[in-house]
């Protein structure tokens, strides 16, 4: 499990952010798991590029998962339909 | 402040400004469509982008005043005096509500009450039908916001699909989503995946997402669209009725993959499989009808928001380029190098242009700043029951927005007390043989490389006797002073001075006019007073176009090099055997039939004894004086980078800074005004 210690996730961090899920998706075997209890905030730009990376893992047949997802960060991924992301936290 | 709180707030301000100048406007020269359609424009935009943010306070309060508004619009509510009034509380209330959402603290107390108060208010003016459906509504907040044109309840599909550079507008999507729900139900909402890239070719600050939308709601396809209109230029957006099967194909056939988009529509149960079949098969024969596409403007808006910091560090980046230029130049001429000179020359050249270009940006007409000043003269002279007519002239004069907004609040001040303390009471002005109607002036201009602000008023000017009496009691001045009326009139500036014989909550403190002289300093602007009794009084403040970089005039006193701004040279002449013979020791010349006062700069900074030949006078003239500054050497114009200088000096009368020449010499910037001033005072 990769535990993100970024405080607030938006367009102003996606580009390193993308960086870490492409080295931790190169390592990946099985699993991708991502803790994001740390992370107060997430925006769109994140949650496309947590679709893409869903995307990715399930062509390398590697299962994504998300965990330790705020209130409002789960009523934000709720409301613009990607509970998809919630897998095992929904 | 995050990014796009700073892009709200500005934007709200803006609107705020536009929704008080129509008002006032309204108030001066009658209703009118436009005002009320900017007014209108103004309360919606507020509401919209508040929404975005999920500001529901705001939000709740701008949809009732739009309401009426768009009734106001539409011919079914006349648009009183007693309205327009409460639309100023209005914006003034609208201003708390954003503040106090932007700081994210609870509307309660006496805000709520007002809140409450204006509310009713407003509802008030609806016709009786509105007013029952709008109060209805204890709690605006709570509820799903609801237009009420539009009774019966649709389901309108909505797809978006955001362009590529969607992120750079600092919309966030989720708060156009929370808008949205907020209009309604949104019953089904689904991203389309099978376009997005796999995270390997993924630009992650590029947008790729498309979202399918149902929304069940009681609102017309024009309001859903207006959810999106900050952002139309940067997304595909198709709004549709869910049994419009037309716009359905329609928007399927536009789609770069139908097929997919199709698949998804079908699997999220948007759409049955008979709706969206049959569209792959008749493609050709649909017709896009009731479809809104939103429409693109042709070209995009070249207008942008900029950081003023960024071009601050442009300027002192600049200002660098012309030091370092200065030492090319300087060196140069030490080499005997005309290329390298010839270069320079160039350079500078080019320099100055990108130099003005970038202080233009920065350029913005004080009409617009200043018109908010009609609402604050109007509401001052009503709360005293004085009739004053005020006019703004030269509204496109361009000043440094910065400098604009600092000379605000002192031009603030001094109309306020114009109101008070100048313009007389409507029965005294017709006792005095006046018109009853007072009048204020606010008068914009530029003058030889300065602004000149002047307000006037056709008050009964300043009371001398009283302004001594009180200067004297407050141990200010003593009684054997020799002040001329103008250095009296001056002392209105000194902290604790105010003669107004009764305190109003308007202005009548004492404190003000010496912040108002502070601010105006700061700016290194100047201000004067003229004031005739029973006639009038005029404010006079002069401030410097660019703040930092100046053409200054290179010159020597003595050892050390000082600069002398350009705009404010009239000419340079040497002193002659025969002005120093007429002088017969005194300190002034006869130039051309006119007395020139001089001011010897090597005796005023203590300077050595001057090795050169001969001896200039170099004429300036600020305000309506004029002066000669006996120098040394002449050397030429000098593009001046103004480098402040240090406590130590900050008090030292005649310098406001300091520059570094080509050489690695610092050479000293003259303050003219406060040199002219001390010359006056030691006549």
């Amino acid at each position: 499990m990769k535990t993100l210690r970024y405080e607030k996730l938006t367009i102003y961090e996606v580009s390193s952010f993308a960086k870490e899920l492409t080295d931790y998706l190169s390592d990946a075997k099985d699993r991708l798991e991502l803790d994001l209890s740390s992370v107060q905030k997430i925006d769109i730009a994140v949650i496309q590029l947590l679709l893409s990376t869903s995307k990715s893992c399930t062509k390398r047949n590697i299962i994504f998962s998300i965990y330790g997802l705020n209130e409002t960060n789960k009523e934000i991924l709720h409301l613009c339909g990607c509970d998809l992301l919630l897998g095992d936290e929904l | 402040m995050s990014k796009e709180i700073d892009l709200f707030n500005e934007d709200v301000q803006e609107q705020l400004t536009f929704m008080e100048n129509s008002l006032v406007n309204m108030q001066e020269n009658g209703v009118n469509e436009e005002d009320i359609g900017a007014l209108f424009r103004s309360m919606h935009t507020i509401k919209g982008t508040a929404g975005m943010f999920n500001f529901k306070d705001v939000v709740g309060f701008a949809h009732i005043a739009e309401n009426l508004l768009s009734e106001v619009r539409d011919g079914t509510v006349e648009l009183t005096e007693s309205m327009i009034e409460t639309f100023l509380l209005c914006k003034d209330h609208s201003q708390i509500l954003v503040n106090m959402a932007i700081e994210d603290v609870a509307v309660e107390g006496e805000i709520r009450k007002t809140d409450d108060e204006l509310l009713r208010t407003l509802i008030s003016f609806m016709p009786a039908q509105k007013q029952e459906e709008l109060q209805k509504k204890s709690s605006y907040v709570d509820e799903p916001i609801q237009k009420n044109q539009v009774s019966e309840e649709t389901i309108w599909h909505i797809s978006v699909h955001l362009e590529s550079d969607f992120f750079s507008t600092g919309m966030d999507f989720l708060n156009i989503l929370g808008f949205l729900k907020s209009l309604g139900e949104i019953k089904k909402i689904a991203p389309l995946i099978s376009t997005l890239p796999e995270l390997d070719v993924l630009i992650p600050t590029q947008a790729y997402l498309q979202f399918e939308i149902q929304l069940l709601a009681r609102i017309s396809q024009e309001e859903i669209k207006e959810v999106f209109e900050f952002v139309l230029d940067d997304i595909d957006l198709s709004i549709f009725k869910t049994n419009d099967t037309d716009a359905l194909s329609s928007m399927l056939e536009k789609s770069k993959d139908s097929k997919v988009l199709g698949e998804l529509l079908l699997k999220e149960d948007f759409f049955t499989a008979k709706q969206i079949i049959p569209t792959s098969v008749a493609v050709a024969t649909q017709v896009p009808k009731t479809n809104i596409k939103a429409t693109k403007k042709t070209t995009k808006s070249y207008s942008l928001r900029v950081d003023s910091s960024k071009i601050d560090s442009l300027i002192n980046q600049i200002s660098e380029m012309v030091i370092a230029n200065a030492k090319i130049s300087e060196r140069a001429d030490q080499l005997d190098d005309s290329e390298l000179s010839e270069s320079a020359i160039i350079l500078s050249e080019m320099l100055e242009e990108v130099r003005s270009g970038v202080m233009n940006i920065r350029m913005v007409q004080v009409g617009d700043t200043f018109a908010k000043f009609k609402r604050i003269v109007y509401d001052s002279a009503k709360k005293l029951e004085k009739d004053i007519n005020f006019s703004i002239i030269g509204g496109d004069t361009e000043l440094d927005k910065m400098v604009v907004e600092k000379i605000s609040d002192p031009i603030m001040h001094m109309l306020r007390n114009s109101v008070d303390h100048g313009v007389e009471m409507p029965n005294e002005r017709v006792a005095k043989g006046k018109p009853s109607k007072g009048s204020i002036t606010l008068k914009t201009y530029p003058d030889a490389g300065t602004i000149v602000i002047k307000i006037s008023d056709d008050g009964g000017g300043l009371d001398k006797e009283a302004i001594e009496a009180k200067a004297i009691s407050n141990g200010l001045i003593n009684e054997d002073h020799k002040l001329n009326d103008k250095e009296i009139y001056n002392l209105i500036f000194e902290a604790g001075l105010s003669t107004a014989k009764e305190i109003t909550d308007i202005s009548g403190r004492g404190v003000g006019m010496d912040v108002v002289r502070k601010n105006i300093k700061d700016l290194r602007g100047t201000v004067e007073i003229d004031s005739k009794a029973g006639e009038g009084t005029t404010f006079t403040i002069r401030l410097p176009l660019t703040l930092a970089i100046i053409d200054g005039f290179l010159i020597q006193a003595g050892k050390t090099k000082y600069i002398i701004p350009l705009e404010m040279i009239q000419e340079c002449i040497e002193l002659s055997k025969e002005h120093k013979a007429a002088m017969h020791g005194n300190q002034f010349i006869n130039l051309r039939d006119s007395i020139l006062p001089l001011l010897d700069i090597r005796e005023y900074f203590k300077e050595d004894e001057s090795e050169s030949l001969r001896e200039n006078v170099v004429v300036v003239k600020y305000g309506d004086y004029k002066m000669g500054m006996l120098v040394d050497e002449l050397f030429g114009e000098f593009q001046t980078v103004i480098k402040p200088i240090g406590e130590v000096f900050s008090n030292v009368p005649g310098i406001s800074g300091g520059t570094i020449l080509g050489s690695g010499e610092i050479a000293i910037i003259f303050d003219i005004p406060k040199l002219i001033e001390h010359k006056i005072r030691n006549k």
